[in-house]
């Protein structure tokens, strides 16, 4: 299709951090389109974000980016939805369909999903943890679990927070209630999940778990984030 | 925001130019920002629709009717028979896409790299919204009793910085052509200049990008519907800050 830079034939390559939550959404919509890709590690903790050569792909200086002849991307939605774009195969259409109203309401869906990150950031405030040596705030757990019921709404009966089919906007809204459950004790998801929308949710995040490139995408970089947090919490 | 709203009915069939026959219901308030995103996008296609101006200071957005169309009570809103959107760049984006007309796809190009272009600016200009309301604090200020913070003036210059970048050579900031990207980014910097004295706004521009941004936002405001947009808006919103700055 297309000419030059539109092929769909050139290789994907993706910067990121394997613990960098937004970098694993773009990660699993690869994983979900079935393409392959060149990965790029760039080390978060080792500063190579901040590197000339990092630069010249992402000049914001974070991850995920990707690259794919002379054309680089980042901000992890613009990078899935590109991604969906640019492949005219049955699951891209899927993930992101072409259809003006189903679309819309992924859009609005990956919007959201910023909300419910938000939401869940306000008790495990994983950047002042990480890297300013702030604590969580259990005591916004209520306001966390907010967040449940967000989704839950969308959800309803449905297998996806679309309906019927799984899109991108189910990668990105599960993806903070991953981290929530890494970076908390079994204690504090039993009470977090008892909140409205709460069974809903984790049914959701179970459908999600099960997708056969799921750990593969994730269980590394949840349990390598979740033991960074907690060494600085002691 | 985040309520769920009415079930998208079977998708019309969108290889046909203005394949709906229901004009899209805009639901606005001349003073929500957001709400002025929609609005030129609206302008900017061409298309025929249905403004239902809501006065937000009277409750008109609380009201049962309204709330069937946004259960958030928000504005914008737009509603295109059993169709409701809410979410401004989600709005914009559903447009551009519902008429799929020589005009939008140049408003929201249909390649791909031209589409992730607009699609990362409109997530990033959230940022520059975030940057200049450090200073401008506008919710604040109609809300909340707070005043502008002058203090902030090199926070909101982040965002002059960041619109700078993203123009680079160009005359608009996805490339030679106007996109929803600018409608989105503008907005802020109307709000700036509308709501700070002149002799802010000079030090403000003097920052890193100001030229940049200057020679920008008169491409923007020569846009055939720019002032039918913003005029009375402006001096509605101005009229309304100032009067708050006054009160506290």
């Amino acid at each position: 299709m297309g000419s030059g830079s539109s092929s769909g034939r050139q290789e994907v390559e993706l910067y990121w951090d394997y613990r960098s939550p937004p970098a694993r959404c773009v990660h699993m919509t690869l994983a979900a389109l079935g393409e392959k890709f060149t990965p790029k590690p760039v080390d978060l903790f080792k500063g190579e974000h901040k590197k000339p050569e990092y630069l010249a792909i992402n000049p914001a200086g974070k991850v995920p980016a990707i690259k794919v002849g002379n054309f680089c991307l980042n901000e992890s939605k613009a990078i899935a939805c590109y991604l969906c774009n640019r492949s005219n195969t049955a699951a891209a259409k899927k993930l992101y369909p072409k259809g003006a109203q189903q679309r819309a309401e992924v859009d609005r869906l990956l919007l959201l999903s910023g909300d419910v990150m938000d939401l869940i950031q306000k008790q495990i405030a994983m950047f002042t943890v990480i890297f300013g040596g702030g604590q969580p705030k259990p005591e916004n757990m209520d306001e966390a679990a907010k967040s449940l019921k967000m989704v839950a709404d969308y959800l309803e009966n449905n297998n996806w927070v679309t309906g019927s089919t799984m899109t991108i906007a189910d990668i990105f809204c599960s993806n903070p209630f991953f981290l929530y459950d890494s970076l908390t004790t079994d204690e504090q998801q039993k009470e977090f999940y008892s909140h409205e929308g709460g069974s809903t949710v984790k049914a959701w995040m179970k459908r999600i778990r099960g997708l056969p490139y799921f750990d593969d995408v994730n269980e590394k970089g949840l349990e390598a984030i979740a033991s960074v947090y907690k060494t600085k919490l002691n | 925001m985040g309520s769920k709203p009415s079930v998208a009915r079977k998708d019309q069939d969108i290889t046909s130019p203005a394949a709906s026959s229901d004009p899209v219901e805009f639901y606005w308030d001349p003073v929500s920002p957001p709400s002025r995103c929609v609005h030129m996008t609206l302008k900017g296609l061409g298309e025929k629709f249905v403004a239902k101006k809501l006065d937000l200071f009277k409750g008109e957005s609380k009201t049962p009717e309204f709330l069937k169309i946004n259960p958030a009570g928000k504005v914008p809103a737009i509603k295109c028979g059993d169709f409701t959107m809410s979410e401004s760049r989600a709005i914009a984006c559903y447009l551009c896409n519902k008429y799929n007309t020589p005009t939008s796809n140049k408003l929201y190009p249909k390649d791909p790299e031209g589409r992730a272009t607009v699609d990362r600016i409109l997530l990033l200009s959230d940022e520059i919204n975030n940057d200049i309301m450090k200073q401008v604090n506008l919710l604040g200020v109609m809300f909340q009793g707070q005043r502008p913070d002058e203090g902030q003036i090199s926070e909101a210059a982040k965002g002059l910085k960041m619109c700078a970048e993203m123009l680079g050579d160009n005359r608009f900031v996805a490339g030679n052509n106007v996109t929803i990207a600018d409608y989105f980014v503008a907005t802020p910097f109307i709000l700036y200049d509308l709501l700070t004295e002149e002799g802010v706004q000079r030090r403000f521009y003097k920052h890193d990008g100001g030229d940049t941004v200057t020679a920008w936002m008169e491409r923007v405001r020569a846009l055939p519907y720019y002032d039918e947009i913003h005029k009375d808006a402006n001096e509605k919103l101005g009229g309304l800050y100032r009067s708050r700055l006054e009160q506290f």
